[in-house]
């Protein structure tokens, strides 16, 4: 039986649990602000106006994208700090369904902010080509093929892609898979698994 | 710096000219002018040829870079594998056992091009008389894996050596080459 202050408790996780959820969908679904996420997760704590200088983002952008990550409740602002200083936390997410599990973490918003403006342009088609799953499942594949499990050309035929495109999408996130073993607290290159269809 | 025998055949995969960028790129410029500059002619084998011009209109910049390299000179599809040679079978039945053994897969989920590199550098070796060593440049960290196991098994690694061709070219980028 649930006391009312483990009601209480369970009331704030699902909240909490379903707020988390819906800001990992607008980071997946908005290049520009998974990019600048990543950014600053890859900075650390650092002042709105370094980002402005570094991203090459107008002003206004940058100020609308960080009020945005505040709201969704990844970005804390520093105001003790002068100037003030920005930080974002690293999201994390298990999602289960009938199909098996998965964690959203920082290394699949990277992949995604690689796509805003075509800053990578082989990541980029393959999003347009096949979508955001599809990227995720890549992201997966990638990393066993750099612990030497995998071929390359053998991920694209269990992806269902052309030769070509399976290499080009494992070759294209081996710096995204660095990025993360360095900024991703929950990714974990030893760990990840394909979950075969 | 892992060089290039001066004296080995090269045998390059597309995963390193995908890695490299196209003609624009400065590890493609490297690793050009390091061929050029040593006389390298990098071998492609035939079925990766086929694999590049089968593929999607979105990658033909992946076809563009290849016939770049070939207009270049330090590129040229190598001679077709000749699956009646038993060294030639054998290595390709091998290293397509080690890697689905590897992938915990079956034989038939292994892609033939994967195969393909082993199978021309041992064709090479025992067919061509003036090929001592072979070197392939590679950047598929799985491939890689499986074929050294196989190499190893073979006796064949003191003759065929595995560069990390992405590694190469990123290196060759960086660095002045008359310094190497």
């Amino acid at each position: 039986m649930i006391n009312v202050s483990q009601r209480e408790q369970t009331a704030t996780g699902t909240e909490a649990t379903v707020t988390d959820l819906f800001s990992l969908m607008e980071l997946l679904w908005e290049p520009r602000l998974a990019w600048l996420y990543t950014h600053l997760l890859q900075q650390g704590p650092t002042t709105v106006d370094r980002t402005i200088t570094e991203s090459e983002m107008a002003r206004s952008t940058v100020y609308k994208d960080v009020n945005h990550l505040v709201e969704l409740g990844v970005l804390t602002k520093n105001e003790t700090a002068e100037p003030m200083e920005v930080t974002v936390e690293p999201v994390h997410l298990r999602v289960q369904s009938d199909h098996g599990v998965y964690e959203v973490s920082p290394v699949l918003i990277d992949a995604v902010g690689r796509t805003y403006q075509r800053k990578n342009e082989d990541i980029t088609t393959f999003v347009e080509r096949n979508g955001l799953a599809a990227l995720a499942a890549a992201i997966d594949y990638a990393a066993a093929n750099h612990r030497g499990e995998i071929t390359q050309r053998m991920a694209a035929r269990e992806m269902d892609l052309h030769p070509i495109e399976g290499v080009t999408i494992v070759t294209a996130l081996r710096t995204v898979l660095a990025d993360a073993v360095e900024h991703d607290p929950y990714f974990d290159m030893d760990e990840v698994t394909r979950t075969d269809e | 710096m892992n060089k290039i025998d001066p004296d080995s055949t090269v045998i390059i995969d597309s995963s390193v000219l995908i890695a490299v960028g196209g003609p624009e790129n400065e590890k493609f410029q490297a690793l050009a002018e390091y061929a050029t500059q040593r006389d390298h002619v990098f071998q492609l084998p035939r079925r990766v040829l086929e694999e590049l011009d089968e593929s999607p209109p979105q990658y033909a910049t992946q076809r563009t870079r290849v016939r770049a390299a070939i207009d270049q000179g330090w590129l040229t599809p190598a001679p077709t594998l000749d699956y009646t040679n038993s060294d030639v079978a054998a290595v390709m039945d091998a290293v397509r056992a080690r890697m689905a053994k590897r992938a915990n897969s079956r034989d038939d989920a292994v892609e033939k091009t994967d195969t393909a590199l082993a199978g021309l550098a041992v064709q090479l070796l025992t067919t061509d008389q003036e090929v001592t060593t072979v070197t392939i440049l590679m950047a598929d960290v799985g491939a890689e894996t499986a074929m050294r196991d196989v190499f190893r098994a073979r006796s064949v690694a003191d003759s065929i050596t595995i560069i990390d061709g992405r590694r190469l070219a990123g290196e060759l980028a960086d660095t002045d080459i008359r310094l190497l």
